[in-house]
């Protein structure tokens, strides 16, 4: 507070401007610049005016974003420069009553969950009463796909012209059904007016045209069109076009670019210039043309424009039939959503959207809401906007209620979600959000990024941006940022290009020298100075395998943050492999997988005596005919006899008790624990299970569903060093920074998408849409061809604030690295859609001649020791029968016991993983009802033990023992079995809980009671005998208490 | 290493594919086809997949050529006469396939008609318009194949002979395309051909080459020998090779060379992990066993 004016930062005055809570605001806030601590200062004002923290709303696009805002304002609380407002604050607390906590109920969530609970005030009308949100909704667009195209009045017209290819249009069809809030609308219009399409379109292409004719008359100005023309007459006397027509552009297109869309570099007779005095002379003019900067990157998008003649699929009856078939699929899905009680993040805002229009959900929440924040406002899409606006219906002309929206259009990074960045720049310009009235403003200093790097933005980076906004392209404007005096202070050497050459096309061999190269980077920044604070940032998580594999031999800390598909982590596999061959006993690759396994560990001659001869015969059957297996090696006998032994004791719980726990069983049973090589993978394990309950239901796993969820998984590698160096994909990073950012593989593309069945684009900003279809051939381009090429220009243009997003993580320094290889004639060009494109050109660091041979790596068999294994046998046999009583079967036999143990397995797995039991319950109780119904329980008998179950789980968070119970305490023993010797037999004993607080160690055993009028005191002196033997195990020097939980009645009695 | 593979005639399961298993990765083809291990995939009965088409377009493509035998009888069809011999052709092969598959539509079964009417009319129609004179002597025949010792059984699709009395070998194909170096410049990894051109005993032939049958596209592509005039469609002439190892006695040569190194390297049981570029494994099915995260883990650990 003490500092002068003349240390404040130069936009100071905006930074206080905005936090009056009286004035609604759109601040455009460049990376660095302190927007989300500007945000959360404008809550504190906040808090100083309103009768009740919940007025305020927060909201962010991610958790993760959620997550950090809720953090940065407790932080901005503690700040002592805000001393005043928080005085004020505790004073409207005080005044108004309100909870103690209310810094931690602060109502800041996601757009989705906001959506979600505006539509819980009128379940009946959004019929999301009941209705869960799923998060792969990739199976209920296809069964809606496949029914619907199972028969449909639209495939005859449509099959043919989509080139007949029934798994594409298929898969086409379910992705345009994940983002069918982008076409929804216009759909409609096209399906209910299948004679303006035509018009329509012809009037869009008429505009195209004329822009492009604008655009190209201004780029070659009068001088140069004159000398086409002078070209075209000699080379046609009866050339007349003028350039206003688009025929003339064309014309010249075709005159001086190949067929596969390259510059022509040769005239001669073929091109109709004859070798005398006079063409020579026309074909130096020509060549002169062709030498004018950047023409060919003006040819190359002249290239795009698509003759009027060649729109083929404005062909109303196509466009038409795909508007009805994709309206169907829709209605389908609306459908198929009711029918299962689950609906994905689209349907959730499009119920809101109709909860607000239709009901008075809208006035409730005016009552109770004054005051909208937006984190990320440029990441938003039409949908929300259309959301947003109707909750902020009635803002407009009341001082009490304001709006906020902060972002920055330069960081706009997620078309790929169907984020349109226009919404803000729409906002900026209008200053309107519907009709409430905003003041746009933006911050101008950056805190960030060290003075180099803040100059090197500014002058060179800054031309990559456009001049101005253009939407129509994607195409965002630079705005400046300026150093403040923290950045002033700070070292280093800012931004430094590495560019490495190749001469030959060799991917392998470049993304080696490419690792190296990085590697030793990494070194001489570390040597320079020890404690630099590194991150590799990348594009695309491929592009860090070859330089994550090379410091990983090195033993380098890493910290890989959702980099590593789980593809790459073994023990994850081998447990797939193994519930894969649990629940089929014919599947050949996965038993023959399971038998390769370290639990097992077969050699290769084994598996070949077993299974080169038997082809028709199960995997089961085959190691369960001695006259086979009498012909394996002893060591092969040994191990095969040990897996059977488990697997054949288990199997009978197949189905009858939860997959997770059936499946960890036998794990656990296999000694699947002393297969792990990293202790992280006790997590990714656990993991698995989850996914496995979410791909199952009590009678089976869908291993469809569970492999897609296992592909978009990936995992986090953690680091015990202080400071190891950390990977992120440049995603991950944004609102993030660190000292040091390199940014590696600037030479290399991402992969290709798929193309889109339809695409769109608007006339004008209105939503005004028109629609193109994909024909799935390869031929003449059409309109679909078009819009495709405008897109790529778009997201071209996002991967210029992609790299923006990258390099402003840098406080100090920025590495930027890539390769680049020589063509045939000798010319470096880099990859079109490269970060290095955008760079280009660059001078070269290195050059490589040598071709690295790709490595012939011979992996060696991994198992576990046949020593340590035969003694494993050997105990498990022994107590296996004993495990079996006590902890791993559920009996059946009665549905009290059957209760019970079910009420012990969601115990462990509620406490170990600390879960929210109401979540819990609302996801599984159809489940575990499932599972009692497969037990032929009578249906009032299931009734009453549903109930204990559901009072059960409550009691750990609503009663004060269960809350107890619940926390996680010091040296928790839950899964320990504790071998025990009494009588000179090996018995495994399993208390229920174990664990130290205050100097005691707790021995509790967990109890069902149905009845509630049992005596517990009574009751628990039952148990003694039981805990006493727990209590001999321990001889530690703790005092001992035991003591029995009473689930149902969440009461602990101490013994 | 496994066992070596004992005995002197040894029927492999798979055929030829064995051998490109085996060339992009040995412990692909000691999985795959030394212990029959295969994902199985369940026949999904209410749509026709990818196979089902293929079937049916060589099924087609049989009974037309038994039926019409040579060029001159396609050439003296009018436009709509082969459309009407298409038609009915396709109507009844599509009547035998809707009783293998009773949970198909009848709309589907319209629009597939539809599609096979089509695609047809398009590939007859090229063989008319681009190919010289020539009589289709054989149909989907039966071959035994026998290669150091291992021994399968293939099917060539089609067998043409020229005016010239030389022969032109056709096989079918509904995917996608591939380039026609991966078999005919060394080192090859599409063996089908070469094992067809230098394993089965054909005599006298001349030409090879695949017959591309898709919606998108058809095309017949390969090599021509001996310089044939006029060339057939768009056959490669080999004989214009500036190369030595591009002419066609030395590609034989070459070809059944390598080709015998792969069985030999199959039979001496042979299984390692190795490989050239992970891509190549794209459609293994037996890669859960090639534990390649392990294998990733153990290079990444191994000292050098």
């Amino acid at each position: 507070m003490n500092k002068s004016i003349g240390k404040q930062p130069i936009d100071q005055k905006t930074r206080e401007e905005v936090i009056n809570p009286e004035s609604s605001f759109l601040v455009q806030a460049p990376a660095g610049s302190g927007k989300t601590t500007t945000l959360a200062r404008r809550i504190l004002h906040l808090l100083t005016v309103v009768e009740d923290p919940k007025e305020i709303i927060a909201i962010s696009f991610t958790n993760k974003a959620a997550a950090e805002m809720h953090e940065k304002v407790l932080e901005q609380y503690d700040e002592p420069e805000n001393g005043e407002v928080i005085k004020k604050i505790e004073a409207r607390a005080r005044e108004h009553k309100w909870d103690d906590g209310f810094m931690n109920l602060l109502e800041i969530m996601t757009i989705d969950s906001l959506a979600s609970k505006i539509t819980h005030q009128a379940p009946l009308l959004s019929k999301s009463l009941f209705m869960n949100i799923t998060e792969d909704p990739h199976e209920i667009y296809e069964t809606v796909v496949n029914e619907t195209m199972k028969d449909n009045e639209q495939l005859a017209n449509l099959f043919p012209f989509l080139n007949y290819d029934y798994q594409k249009i298929k898969k086409q069809l379910i992705a345009e059904l994940e983002i069918r809030d982008q076409w929804k609308d216009d759909i409609y219009y096209y399906k209910n007016n299948p004679t303006k399409i035509e018009d329509k379109t012809k009037k869009y292409y008429a505009k195209e045209i004329k822009d492009w004719v604008i655009r190209l008359r201004g780029f070659f100005k009068k001088d140069l069109i004159e000398d086409i023309k002078s070209i075209q007459s000699y080379l046609n006397p009866n050339f007349s076009e003028q350039e206003s027509s688009i025929d003339f552009w064309l014309i010249f297109r075709d005159l001086v670019m190949t067929k596969d869309g390259k510059v022509r570099k040769r005239f001669g007779p073929n091109e109709g210039f004859i070798k005398n005095k006079e063409g020579i002379f026309y074909k130096k003019n020509l060549l002169k043309i062709l030498n004018y900067p950047n023409i060919n990157n003006i040819l190359k998008d002249l290239n795009n424009v698509i003759y009027e003649k060649n729109i083929t699929d404005i062909i109303p009856t196509k466009i038409h039939s795909i508007a009805i078939l994709l309206s169907e699929l829709e209605l389908n899905l609306q459908e198929q959503f009711m029918l299962r009680g689950e609906l994905d993040y689209t349907q959730v805002v499009e119920n809101a959207i109709v909860t607000l229009s239709e009901t008075d959900v809208a006035i409730l929440f005016d009552d109770k809401v004054s005051h909208i924040l937006i984190d990320e406002f440029q990441d938003i899409n039409k949908l929300q906007e259309k959301f947003l606006k109707l909750l902020t219906d009635n803002f407009s002309g009341n001082p009490g209620k304001s709006f906020f929206a902060v972002g920055d259009p330069m960081q706009s990074i997620y078309r790929f979600r169907k984020a349109e960045v226009e919404i803000f720049n729409t906002l900026q310009k209008t200053e309107k959000f519907g009709d409430i009235r905003i003041k746009a403003c933006k911050l101008e200093v950056n805190f960030r990024s060290n003075r180099k790097i803040i100059k090197w933005l500014n002058d060179v980076y800054k031309h990559a941006f456009g001049e101005i906004n253009d939407m129509n392209k994607g195409l965002i404007s630079y705005h400046s940022s300026c150093e403040s005096l923290e950045t002033v202070k700070k070292k280093g050497d800012g931004v430094k290009f590495h560019i490495l050459k190749n001469k030959k096309k060799h991917i392998y061999t470049e993304q080696q020298k490419e690792a190296q190269y990085i590697f030793q980077t990494i070194l001489k920044i570390r040597e320079a100075k020890k404690d630099t604070e590194i991150v590799v940032l990348a594009r695309n998580r491929s592009h860090l395998r070859a330089l994550l594999t090379l410091m990983r031999r090195d033993d380098f800390p890493i910290e890989a943050t959702e980099i590593d598909s789980i593809e790459y982590n073994q023990s994850f596999q081998d447990i797939l492999c193994l519930t894969k061959a649990l629940y089929n006993f014919n599947d050949r690759v996965s038993w023959i997988g399971i038998l390769r396994a370290p639990w097992c560990g077969l050699k290769l001659e084994d598996l070949t005596c077993l299974f080169e001869t038997n082809e028709s015969e199960t995997p089961w059957s085959i190691i369960n005919t001695p006259s086979i297996v009498k012909h394996l090696t002893n060591d092969g006998q040994n191990r095969l006899a040990f897996l059977k032994n488990v697997i054949s004791k288990s199997i009978q719980f197949r189905g009858r008790v939860a997959h997770r726990f059936f499946i960890e069983s036998i794990w656990r049973q296999l000694l699947g624990q002393k297969t792990i090589v990293d202790t992280d993978d006790i997590e990714r394990i656990d993991k698995f299970f989850d996914l496995v309950d979410q791909s199952s239901s009590p009678l089976s796993i869908d291993f469809e569903r569970l492999e897609r969820l296992i592909e978009d998984l990936k995992t986090n590698n953690k680091s015990t060093d202080p400071n190891p160096v950390r990977f992120f994909t440049i995603h991950k990073a944004k609102g993030d920074q660190f000292e040091c950012v390199i940014i590696p593989g600037l030479g290399r593309v991402p992969k290709a998408d798929d193309h889109s069945l339809i695409a769109k684009d608007n006339i004008d900003n209105k939503d005004n849409g028109i629609l193109s279809l994909n024909n799935n051939r390869d031929d003449e381009p059409n309109l679909y061809d078009y819009h495709r090429s405008k897109e790529l220009i778009r997201r071209n243009n996002e991967n210029i604030r992609l790299l923006y997003v990258a390099i402003t993580r840098a406080k100090e320094d920025c590495h930027l690295i890539g390769s680049v290889t020589e063509n045939s004639k000798g010319e470096l060009s880099p990859p079109k859609d490269s970060f290095l494109n955008i760079l280009w050109p660059q001078d070269i660091t290195l050059e490589y001649e040598e071709v690295l041979d790709n490595e012939e790596f011979v992996p060696k068999l991994r198992r576990l020791k046949s020593k340590d294994f035969d003694r494993e046998l050997e105990i498990n046999t022994q107590i296996s029968s004993i495990k079996d009583i006590e902890k791993k079967k559920i009996s059946k036999d009665n549905i009290y016991t059957f209760t019970g143990s079910l009420i012990h397995n969601y115990y462990e797995l509620i406490i170990k993983k600390q879960l929210d039991i109401n979540t819990l319950l609302s996801k599984k109780l159809s489940y575990i009802y499932d599972i009692f119904v497969k037990q032929k329980f009578s249906k009032s008998e299931i009734s009453s033990a549903i109930k204990v179950l559901k009072d059960s789980l409550l009691s750990l968070q609503n009663s004060k023992d269960g809350q107890w119970i619940y926390r996680l305490h010091e040296d928790e023993g839950m899964e320990v079995n504790y071998l025990h010797k009494i009588n000179d037999e090996i018995k495994s004993l399993i208390p229920d809980r174990i664990f130290i607080e205050d100097g005691t160690r707790w021995i509790i055993d967990y109890k069902t009671v149905f009845d509630d009028k049992l005596d517990l005191e009574i009751e628990a002196k039952t148990h003694i005998e039981q805990l006493q033997i727990y209590e001999s195990l321990f001889d530690d020097g703790y005092l001992i208490q035991k003591a029995i939980y009473f689930v149902k009645q969440g009461k602990l009695v101490l013994i | 290493m496994a066992p070596e593979i004992l005995g002197s005639e040894i029927s492999v399961s798979g055929g030829f594919r064995s051998l490109e298993n085996y060339y992009i990765c040995p412990a692909w083809a000691f999985y795959e086809n030394r212990l029959h291990a295969s994902s199985f995939h369940e026949d999904i009965q209410d749509e026709i997949s990818k196979m089902d088409r293929g079937n049916l377009i060589h099924e087609f493509l049989e009974t037309f050529w038994k039926e019409h035998k040579n060029s001159t009888n396609l050439a003296k069809m009018s436009e709509k006469e082969l459309q009407q011999n298409i038609d009915t052709l396709i109507n009844q092969v599509m009547l035998t396939f809707k009783g293998s598959k009773p949970y198909l539509t009848p709309r589907q079964i319209q629009l597939e008609s539809n599609y096979f009417k089509n695609i047809a009319y398009q590939w007859l129609s090229f063989e008319k318009k681009n190919r010289p004179s020539f009589k289709v002597i054989e149909s989907e025949e039966k071959y035994k194949i026998n290669i150091d010792r291992i021994t399968f059984n293939v099917k060539v699709d089609r067998i043409d002979e020229y005016e010239d009395g030389s022969r032109l070998l056709i096989d079918y194909k509904t995917g996608n395309e591939e380039s026609i170096s991966k078999w005919t410049k060394p080192p090859i990894s599409s063996l089908q051909m070469p094992i067809y051109l230098t394993f089965t005993g054909i005599n006298n032939i001349s030409a090879a080459g695949i017959g591309y049958i898709h919606s998108r596209n058809v095309k017949l592509v390969g090599l021509s020998m001996y310089g044939q005039d006029p060339i057939d469609a768009k056959l490669k002439d080999c004989s214009l090779s500036k190369k030595d190892e591009g002419q066609w006695p030395n590609l034989i040569n070459s070809w059944h060379k390598d080709i015998y190194e792969l069985a030999s390297g199959y039979l001496s049981g042979k299984a390692s992990v190795t490989f050239k570029k992970e891509n190549d494994l794209k459609y293994c099915a037996v890669k859960p066993l090639l534990r390649l995260a392990e294998r990733q883990f153990q290079r990444e650990n191994s000292d050098e």
